[in-house]
């Protein structure tokens, strides 16, 4: 479903991120760990095609984000770490104004608004402007927004900041139906624990480089994913 | 350095983006911060050349009726009038309600310090208006009048105090008429209907004069009620005019005594006045229904007409232009050309209504351009639309749409109350109405043009994108510019063929920045 093959993105002569190559399959609940810095971000954003990137090529289910960026941007949905939103929108218009984008039909988006909205317990103030919610409201309201059009790959940087832990598991939960439904789904975090349990397969970056990457069980072995994370980080 | 100083450092190398000026490495933004640079010297230039030709257009009368005083009390309305109205819409966003108030607040300092820090930016910029005001007022007025050594001194001095008081009205005001709205849902809308009127209201007056004798019987009442309703403004001429001393001390000592209560009161309720523009109103009960599904620009389109309508400053910055064209039509319905051609002081203008009319329409319409912030004002919500399935040519339609949807129907409007009013011929009607909508898809283009290849992204006030941007600037500049020139060639000769021209540049120049949007603009917005 994804694939990124010697991806290089450079800030003038730093290299944020050197020949990577990672490959998500369709059904894959992918981490994506590394330090603060370490490159995840920029990854992430030339993935969705926010930024543009170097070198390398990045595939979505074939297609290129870059000769290609609507084809690719209308299968996925991405979630960013701080949900800027529109403020001057109410809830329900910013949901229904990535519908439109996305083309969903009306009955199909009120199902999907609906569902969504009651796990996250935010349907209430869906009529509220998007400037009187909390950081975390905000973030529930992106979320729904990325599952409404129901994506084939799913790219989230850093979804469980600012999550109250009912609506973490809400999340945990969706993300395994997706994975049963077929959806590839991306997502940066540095909470291990929860990449642990939840992924299936891993992968770590340091300094734009991957040290590690490949199923869960793998790249762990024995040990935990914190230790495996220190002492690849440490020692490299 | 203490904690003000710390913070007014801060906030000076955010100024005019001296800080990124410093720090920049990349050379082509460099020499964009550069460009933004000299765009600010030209805009100053300009405004203090304009402001200097309006105070010597004024002053010989002024010295032969031994009025001259007259000039001083105009130039201080003008500067109080200009900050006052500004203040109105600035004080919410760069003293209440700042984008770095939660931060700043979470600190060890105090409000009054952050409060202090804040006002001190808005009398700077505001002090920078007063001398691009009163600089050329006073070379004006010593051509005439001989004045002594002292009178320099004191109208330096003066300058630093003439915005204190205008900035403690405008910034009341304005804490006014957002706390008034805050209790509407549609807060923005009445926000902007209130600051309207007030526009409104002062163009009126502008309107009301019709000769250089009525200017200075104007004069004399707006000094009048000035001093009746402003004091300080009889203080201020009595001190500079008259060596009057006591007038000097006094004004001196209300203008320094006002803005020390006003900012003991304002520091003593800063917490709860940044929490009553807060406000919002939330319904927390809301049913979900179905809704119609609309096309990708639609959506597009009617987020970015949200999107204007939400922000006072935006609306009333770049509305100005078609509501001064709604006002001047009203004035030519009710006057006809005689009482344009009176105030304007240009004989004969009435043999050349079928130039003037389109060029008058055209020039308000290059007077501000939605567009010209509309890539900018995207801000940190970039991602959004950049990360979605949308080409970038319909988001630019999106966007031409909002400047298209506010100017052409009341364009049309105007034109047709026009045509009526002056029984213009039907094809010049039709001529001036195709002029209009070319002039304004040209301008819709170039705004989003100049915006691409200026956009300021990390802003915390919307005044710095809509009023304070190189983009701004160059719209609005650029957009008189391609009026001037083609209106004095039909001044000076009268010939139509000068405007037919005119149409045809406009319409070359509308295909050319299309072709630029859908190649290098797509490019430059693709790599934003």
């Amino acid at each position: 479903m994804l694939q990124i093959k010697n991806l290089t993105k450079k800030f003038g002569d730093k290299i944020a991120v050197n020949h990577l190559n990672l490959t998500v399959d369709s059904g894959d609940i992918y981490g994506f760990i590394g330090h603060n810095g370490a490159g995840k971000t920029t990854t992430i954003k030339a993935v969705t095609g926010i930024s543009h990137f170097d070198e390398g090529e990045i595939l979505i289910d074939g297609k290129s984000i870059q000769s290609q960026p609507i084809e690719c941007k209308k299968m996925m949905a991405y979630i960013p770490d701080n949900p800027d939103l529109y403020e001057h929108l109410t809830g329900i218009q910013y949901l229904n104004f990535i519908a439109d984008v996305y083309q969903v039909d009306s009955e199909k988006r009120f199902q999907l608004i609906d569902k969504y909205s009651t796990q996250f317990e935010i349907k209430q103030n869906l009529g509220d402007l998007v400037s009187s919610y909390s950081h975390g409201m905000k973030q529930k309201l992106a979320i729904i927004s990325a599952l409404v059009h129901q994506p084939k790959l799913l790219i989230l940087d850093e979804p469980f900041v600012g999550l109250d832990p009912k609506a973490s598991l809400t999340l945990k939960k969706i993300m395994h139906e997706l994975c049963l439904e077929g959806t590839a789904i991306f997502f940066s975090t540095h909470v291990l624990e929860v990449a642990e349990k939840l992924c299936n397969k891993v992968a770590i970056i340091k300094a734009g480089e991957l040290l590690a990457c490949g199923d869960m069980e793998e790249v762990k072995g024995n040990s935990s994913l914190e230790n495996v994370f220190m002492e690849l980080t440490d020692h490299e | 350095m203490n904690n003000l100083g710390l913070l007014l450092k801060i906030n000076l190398l955010h100024l005019f983006n001296l800080n990124a000026l410093l720090h920049e490495k990349n050379t082509k933004n460099k020499l964009k911060l550069f460009g933004f640079g000299f765009t600010l010297f030209i805009a100053a230039a300009v405004i203090t050349v304009y402001a200097y030709m309006y105070f010597y257009a004024m002053a010989p009368i002024l010295y032969q009726t031994g009025t001259m005083d007259l000039l001083l009390g105009a130039m201080m309305a003008i500067a109080s009038m200009i900050i006052m109205f500004t203040s109105i819409y600035k004080v919410v966003g760069m003293v209440i309600n700042c984008k770095d108030y939660d931060l700043l607040s979470a600190l060890p300092i105090s409000n009054k310090t952050i409060m202090i820090s804040k006002w001190a930016m808005l009398y700077a910029t505001n002090l920078i208006v007063t001398l691009l005001v009163m600089i050329p007022a006073l070379i004006v007025y010593i051509q005439f009048i001989s004045v002594p050594f002292t009178f320099y001194i004191l109208y330096f001095l003066f300058a630093f105090l003439v915005p204190l008081i205008p900035l403690v009205i405008g910034c009341i005001v304005g804490i006014v008429i957002q706390y008034v709205s805050s209790f509407f849902r549609s807060k923005n809308l009445i926000s902007i209907f209130l600051t309207f009127i007030l526009v409104l209201g002062i163009i009126y007056l502008s309107f009301s004069i019709q000769t250089k004798e009525q200017l200075m019987d104007i004069g004399t009442m707006i000094t009048n009620a000035l001093n009746h309703l402003y004091p300080l403004t009889g203080m201020f001429i009595q001190a500079l005019a008259h060596n009057n001393w006591a007038m000097a001390a006094l004004f001196i000592a209300m203008n320094i005594v006002i803005f020390t209560i006003f900012i003991w009161f304002v520091s003593k309720q800063y917490q709860t006045l940044n929490s009553l523009v807060k406000k919002h109103n939330t319904v927390s009960h809301y049913q979900l229904e179905e809704t119609k599904s609309s096309s990708v620009f639609m959506t597009l389109f009617k987020k970015e007409v949200k999107r204007y309508f939400s922000s006072t400053i935006y609306v009333t910055n770049t509305a100005m232009g078609i509501v001064l064209q709604t006002v001047g039509v009203v004035f030519l319905a009710i006057k006809g050309i005689d009482g344009l051609e009176q105030m304007l002081a240009i004989p004969g203008i009435t043999e050349m209504l079928s130039g003037i009319l389109p060029l008058f329409i055209c020039a308000t319409i290059g007077l501000g351009s939605t567009t010209a912030s509309s890539i900018s004002i995207e801000g940190d919500q970039l991602w959004i639309i950049k990360s979605l399935p949308i080409d970038a040519m319909t988001i630019f339609k999106a966007k031409m749409g909002v400047n298209m949807i506010i100017t052409i129907p009341l364009c049309l409007i105007n034109i047709g109350i026009l045509g009526f009013f002056f029984r213009l011929p039907i094809l010049q009607i039709l001529f001036t109405a195709v002029l209009a909508i070319v002039c304004i898809l040209f301008f819709s283009m170039f705004g989003l043009i100049i915006n691409l290849n200026f956009p300021v992204f990390d802003w915390v006030n919307e005044v710095q994108i809509v009023k304070q941007s190189v983009s701004s600037f160059i719209s609005i500049f650029g957009g008189l510019a391609a009026i001037i020139i083609p209106g004095y060639l039909f001044i000076r000769t009268g010939n139509m063929m000068i405007l037919y021209g005119f149409l045809g540049v406009m319409i070359i120049l509308v295909m050319a920045s299309y072709f630029y949007l859908k190649t290098v603009g797509t490019k430059i917005f693709n790599q934003l």
